[in-house]
């Protein structure tokens, strides 16, 4: 059977990121207004290590939820795929206590073109920055 | 309890309020207060719309009142 025995690692770093997610999707397909945080590079792919989402304010309990999208417009439920849903507690602002960040493990090869897209299921007032870390291959 | 204006930008048409207790986000509603989106139910079958909050501090709805 032919298989590949040489691992391959990223060739270039790449970390991409959206600011203040505020609005609400309650869609469970990945239609509608989604957020791309991640795009993949359009040659080769690349590979996704961990979404890290933090709360810029004073926010109130949601959820996000991460899709995969392979690409095509995200307006056809089929090309989506739901591979996360992650409860976002209450927050409150502040310049003295920290706001415990999420940090979501992807550790997947994203193909050439794929996408994540992320959504909220309720509107929040201050938002929340997500950032994807990975690299290209 | 707290009172977000809100509008739906798909899905719905119009405005509404998001009821906020304590952190929480329990339901979403029409400008009468009517429950659209029961939030408070992990069960519940959300009908798909999108919405922003257009207001942080609206005055409190009458129907609040009651």
């Amino acid at each position: 059977m032919a298989q590949n025995t040489t691992p391959i690692f990223i060739g270039v770093p790449d970390i991409q990121w959206v600011n203040t997610i505020t609005a609400a999707n309650t869609a469970m397909d990945g239609t509608g207004t989604v957020n791309t945080i991640f795009t993949a590079d359009a040659t080769d792919g690349s590979f996704v290590n961990r979404i890290t989402v933090r709360a810029m304010g004073t926010n109130v309990a949601s959820v996000i939820r991460v899709f995969i999208n392979n690409g095509s417009t995200n307006a056809t439920a089929s090309n989506n795929a739901l591979i996360g849903d992650f409860t976002l507690t209450a927050t409150t602002a502040s310049n003295t206590t920290a706001i415990p960040p999420i940090d979501i493990p992807i550790n997947t090869a994203v193909p050439a073109g794929y996408k994540l897209n992320v959504t909220l299921g309720t509107a929040v007032a201050a938002g929340y920055a997500v950032s994807a870390q990975g690299g290209d291959y | 309890m707290k009172y977000m204006k809100i509008a739906f930008t798909s899905g719905i048409t119009g405005e509404g309020y998001m009821v906020v207790d304590g952190g929480a986000a329990l339901r979403v509603t029409d400008l009468d207060g009517n429950t659209i989106l029961d939030l408070s139910d992990p069960e519940a079958d959300l009908p798909v719309c999108e919405y922003h909050i257009t207001d942080k501090n609206p005055a409190t709805p009458e129907w609040a009142n009651v």
